[in-house]
């Protein structure tokens, strides 16, 4: 009985901790056993020149909102696998021109024509939008509470260093804060409208194609300190079965037919 | 009772395999890193050689327990759910369609494998090894630190508080249940339907 209430108790707290988790945790459909989803090879819009593998164009995203309706938050991503942007927009933070009834929020992929000081851009450029029939939208930044994010996959074969730019219509790129939230999707915040992309900063990019060698010494190591870990637990089981060949419950069963 | 719980002289041995155990673990992850490089967590023969680190390290310290019956399959597929939850709703509001089915008996047999050596080595053998020397409650906070700690190269120090809560939701499962079979399929379970969730 006492078990059974402490078992209850424990999934109960465990369940809880997963619930409050998971509500402020912002990455997408979780995955526990770390093999990933099988991405479909990144679609640029101007592939690199090492990149051998052709592959479709990138989607342009474009979706209407109607003002008449009540909505709570606003969002478009794209259609590849796994989709290439995400954004989302609490429906506080945006500001709407008066007398507006509907507006699009669209994402078009671009080619990096120019790269920021940082490093240089991995993927496409995406620039997002969004306009009514009386004018575009502001994203209210001094909203703290909604949220306004962007998210970004990172092309295959670059180093896990993303690092989101941005430049609004006409301006310089500058660096994000940013947070990976899953193995190659990296977010920030979407304080205004205009031209995302993620950068690989301190040169750290390699091409699509060329991969880094294994490093042979430290899979032999690991590999070889798993057999020596194997083997020095097969010794304890051993040497322990030779030293008490019965089990508590066998003692105890023998005990008690003894006694009887 | 499990063969490690119960012999006498084991017990005084158990630290010194709960150590050793942690070790192997430990030099396994460091094997998957090394093999998956980049793409680590795109990485199918990574992930595959990490599950067989596991399995091998486990079936040498100890057997756990297994009990297969309704009751250990039900609590299994009601604790997947529950972890279903959150992408169910989200999928419900946003409605995604799910990728082509091509690929997905080969990536179902990867993660069934990969997800199954997991909870056979943490909720298995590792919980059996700690509860015997330091109680339920220890070994449920032990193997989800350790199972937490394993995805960090993965899904990197974001995904690390998820995957604690998740590895002491597997671990209450396993106390409930009695046996790793049941978080074993919560955790299959919450894996394979993502595909059509995500």
């Amino acid at each position: 009985m006492k078990r059974h209430f402490s078992a209850g108790m424990t999934l109960l707290l465990a369940g809880l901790s997963v619930i409050t988790v998971a509500s402020f945790s912002h990455a997408t459909v979780p995955l526990y056993d770390g093999v990933n989803f099988p991405d479909e090879p990144y679609r640029y819009v101007k592939s690199p020149a090492a990149q051998k593998q052709s592959t479709p164009a990138p989607t342009t995203i474009s979706k209407v909102y109607q003002l008449n309706r009540p909505v709570y938050g606003v969002y478009i991503n794209s259609v590849e696998l796994g989709p290439q942007i995400y954004v989302y927009i609490d429906r506080s933070a945006l500001i709407i021109p008066k007398g507006a009834t509907e507006f699009t929020l669209s994402a078009e992929p671009l080619a990096p024509t120019d790269q920021p000081g940082g490093g240089p851009i991995a993927g496409n450029v995406y620039k997002i939008l969004a306009a009514t029939e009386n004018g575009a939208l502001v994203i209210a930044n001094q909203h703290t509470t909604a949220q306004h994010t962007i998210d970004l996959r990172l092309p295959q074969g670059y180093p896990a260093t993303g690092q989101m730019v941005f430049r609004p219509a006409g301006g310089q790129w500058h660096a994000l804060p940013t947070s990976r939230i899953g193995t190659d999707i990296y977010e920030a915040n979407l304080s205004a409208f205009g031209e995302y992309a993620l950068s690989i900063p301190n040169q750290k990019s390699v091409t699509a194609t060329r991969r880094k060698m294994l490093p042979y010494g430290l899979i032999i190591f690991c590999g070889m300190f798993v057999v020596a870990m194997t083997a020095i637990l097969l010794i304890i089981r051993t040497s322990e079965r030779k030293k008490s060949p019965l089990t508590i419950e066998e003692k105890k069963n023998k005990t008690r037919g003894r006694d009887a | 009772m499990p063969e490690v719980a119960t012999r006498q002289n084991g017990a005084k041995d158990l630290p010194l395999r709960a150590v050793v155990l942690y070790a192997g673990f430990t030099a396994a992850i460091g094997l998957r890193v090394a093999l998956g490089g980049h793409d680590i967590a795109q990485s199918a023969s990574a992930g595959l050689v990490f599950a067989a680190s596991l399995v091998s390290l486990g079936v040498v310290t100890v057997r756990p327990h297994f009990i297969a019956s309704w009751r250990t399959v039900l609590t299994g597929l009601l604790g997947g759910l529950f972890l279903l939850l959150p992408a169910i709703i989200l999928w419900a509001w946003i409605g995604n369609a799910h990728p082509p089915l091509g690929n997905y008996p080969w990536w179902a047999s990867v993660v069934t494998l990969v997800a199954l050596a997991e909870e056979y080595f943490l909720r298995g053998v590792c919980y059996e090894v700690i509860s015997s020397w330091k109680g339920e409650l220890t070994a449920i906070i032990v193997t989800a630190l350790a199972f937490a700690a394993l995805h960090v190269p993965l899904y990197g120090w974001q995904a690390a508080p998820l995957d604690l809560a998740v590895g002491l939701w597997f671990g209450a499962l396993r106390m409930a249940s009695g046996t790793w079979l049941a978080p074993g399929i919560a955790h299959t379970l919450a894996d394979l339907a993502a595909w059509f969730l995500r």
